[in-house]
């Protein structure tokens, strides 16, 4: 480890390897850093994400890919379902190996990588720019030098924070999250579905269930409830009662938990000398929480931002910010629809939802573009009118 | 046990000085969830041990309604103490600290 890096990374999830392999590209001088003892350990995470955006940042591996998905199914809690194809190609990775190849792809690229290094500090300099961190090593502390900091730390982010980004959204808008790995699921699971289970009522109040299956017979089964719902019944025993259902008999393999953001990307993503990226800036999308693909999409942006101010020299906050106005010209506008899409699920009577997916199911959706189907269960629904100008404009925003 | 409580509780700032924040260290995952929406950073995740600085924690509650598995709740101090029995080993296998 040198005493000086052109720009040091705090976090080594997908967001924080993205910005390294993409600052290390630009030639610039690059220090990752990881907290856990294990890069990508323990998982924490369904696993499911679009092919094209991890291959834009290291090349194909098999030994990341568990499984390829053709569908999605949105079921309601009568077990009736619509089926449609992804949007963009699917697929199930290991995390713990696809962690593991990005960070070793940034420093195939020249970055230096440390695990068990955590951040536990930001240096500033007299004018109060950030410029370097303090981290702990194998029991050691020392300070390194940085002309560029990176948030990358995640939803527990603690850099963002020193560093005075992070606003405290209210429950609301927070997922409470927990996942078995289910195995003995062979006759159970169809390995080319990926399945949502909606029921505001009696399923995931708030949010949803899902089995991504990782093989013929194992799959990430998970919840998502609002955290504000998650009282008095925890997102644990809504998973338990979903398996006791959907899978009886399943063997729990492993169990992980956590807590996604869902409010969009933070407002301010940039002060002077450091910028945050992925789910430390709150980028995973507002309706599903899905956020290896955009934590790695907001990473690179920020690097298109950093790279040519680092050579410029200038890396206060009103050169940083260009990176926040690329990150809303993008995503801005379809996070907002998501959002909303979101609070009206959240607030539709499960019974009503329950009667759009029949109506969806006995339409061809594979023939149809999202706005027609928009309309198509507008008909139906005359009460959804009241929600129709956020849907259809959702619906044309997601076409 | 109660004394140490008592002494913290002197040095606290608290909305309720009568309530802590109790950790069921058998259920915690030590997932992270909780330390993401605490307002005034009190708790505190290294490896698999999650702690709580109660001088710091304001009883907002955040963190017990964010938990995915019911491991947090306020407890009113005067509330009797559970022994834990001296087992080394924790009903989840991990290494009780
Ligand atoms: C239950 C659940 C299911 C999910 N399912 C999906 C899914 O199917 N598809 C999907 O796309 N997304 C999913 N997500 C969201 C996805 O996991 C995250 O959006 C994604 O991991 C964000 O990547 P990141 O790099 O920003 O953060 P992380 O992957 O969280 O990485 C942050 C890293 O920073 C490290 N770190 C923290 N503090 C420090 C420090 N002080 N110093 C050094 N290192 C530090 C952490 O140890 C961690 O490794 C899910 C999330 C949950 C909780
Ligand atoms: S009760 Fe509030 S202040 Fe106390 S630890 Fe929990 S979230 Fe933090
Ligand atoms: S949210 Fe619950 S399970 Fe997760 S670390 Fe906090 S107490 Fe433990």
């Amino acid at each position: 480890m040198k005493a000086q890096y052109d720009v040091i990374i705090a976090g080594a999830g997908p967001a924080g390897s993205a910005a390294a392999i993409r600052a290390a590209e630009a030639g610039l001088s690059v220090l990752l850093l990881e907290k856990r003892q294990e890069i990508g350990v323990p998982v924490r995470c369904g696993e499911a994400t679009d092919v094209k955006t991890p291959l834009r940042f290291m090349p194909f591996d098999p030994r990341w890919l568990h499984n390829r998905i053709d569908h999605f199914a949105v079921y309601n809690a009568q077990g009736e379902r619509v089926v449609v194809p992804p949007s963009s190609e699917t697929i199930i990775v290991d995390r713990r190996v696809f962690d593991q190849a990005l960070a070793n792809q940034a420093s195939a690229l020249g970055a230096d990588v440390y695990a068990s290094s955590t951040v536990i500090g930001l240096l500033h300099d007299e004018h109060g720019t950030v410029c370097g961190v303090r981290l702990k090593q194998f029991g050691t502390e020392r300070a390194v030098r940085a002309r560029l900091v990176i948030a990358a730390d995640g939803t527990e982010s603690q850099v963002a924070r020193w560093a005075g980004l992070k606003t405290i959204p209210p429950l609301a808008d927070y997922y409470t999250g927990i996942q078995f790995l289910l195995g003995n699921l062979r006759g159970r699971i169809d390995p080319r579905i990926c399945e949502y289970h909606i029921g505001v009522e009696s399923l995931a109040p708030g949010g949803y269930l899902w089995v991504f299956p990782k093989s013929g017979d194992t799959a990430n089964v998970g919840v998502v409830i609002a955290a504000d719902r998650a009282r008095p019944i925890s997102a644990r025993a809504w998973l338990e009662r979903f398996v006791a259902r959907r899978c009886p008999g399943a063997s729990i393999l492993s169990v992980m938990a956590g807590g996604i953001p869902i409010t969009g990307a933070l407002k301010r993503m940039t002060t002077d000398g450091l910028m945050a990226v992925g789910d430390a800036a709150h980028q995973a999308d507002p309706l599903t929480a899905g956020g290896i693909g955009l934590g790695m999409i907001g990473a690179e942006m920020a690097m298109q931002v950093a790279a040519p101010a680092l050579q410029a020299g200038d890396v206060s906050a009103r050169r940083l910010q260009a990176y926040e106005r690329l990150w809303r010209d993008q995503f801005g506008r379809m996070h907002a629809a998501l959002y909303n899409m979101r609070r009206i699920l959240t607030r539709m009577t499960e019974t009503h939802f329950d009667a759009l997916v029949r109506t969806a199911a006995a339409m061809p959706l594979e023939t149809m573009s999202l706005p027609d189907i928009v309309v198509g269960l507008l008909k139906n629904h005359p009460g959804l009118l009241l929600e129709a100008r956020t849907l259809v404009s959702t619906g044309l925003l997601l076409k | 046990m109660t004394s140490m409580m008592d002494i913290r509780r002197l040095d606290r700032t608290k909305n309720h000085p009568d309530l802590l924040l109790h950790i069921d260290k058998a259920l915690c995952l030590a997932c992270g969830a909780c330390v993401a929406v605490c307002p005034p950073d009190a708790l505190f995740l290294q490896g698999l041990r999650l702690t709580v600085d109660q001088a710091t924690c304001t009883d907002c509650d955040r963190c017990a309604a964010m938990c995915p598995v019911g491991a947090l709740s306020l407890v009113p101090v005067s509330a009797p103490l559970v022994p834990i029995p001296p087992s080394p080993i924790s009903s989840n296998g991990r290494h009780s600290s």
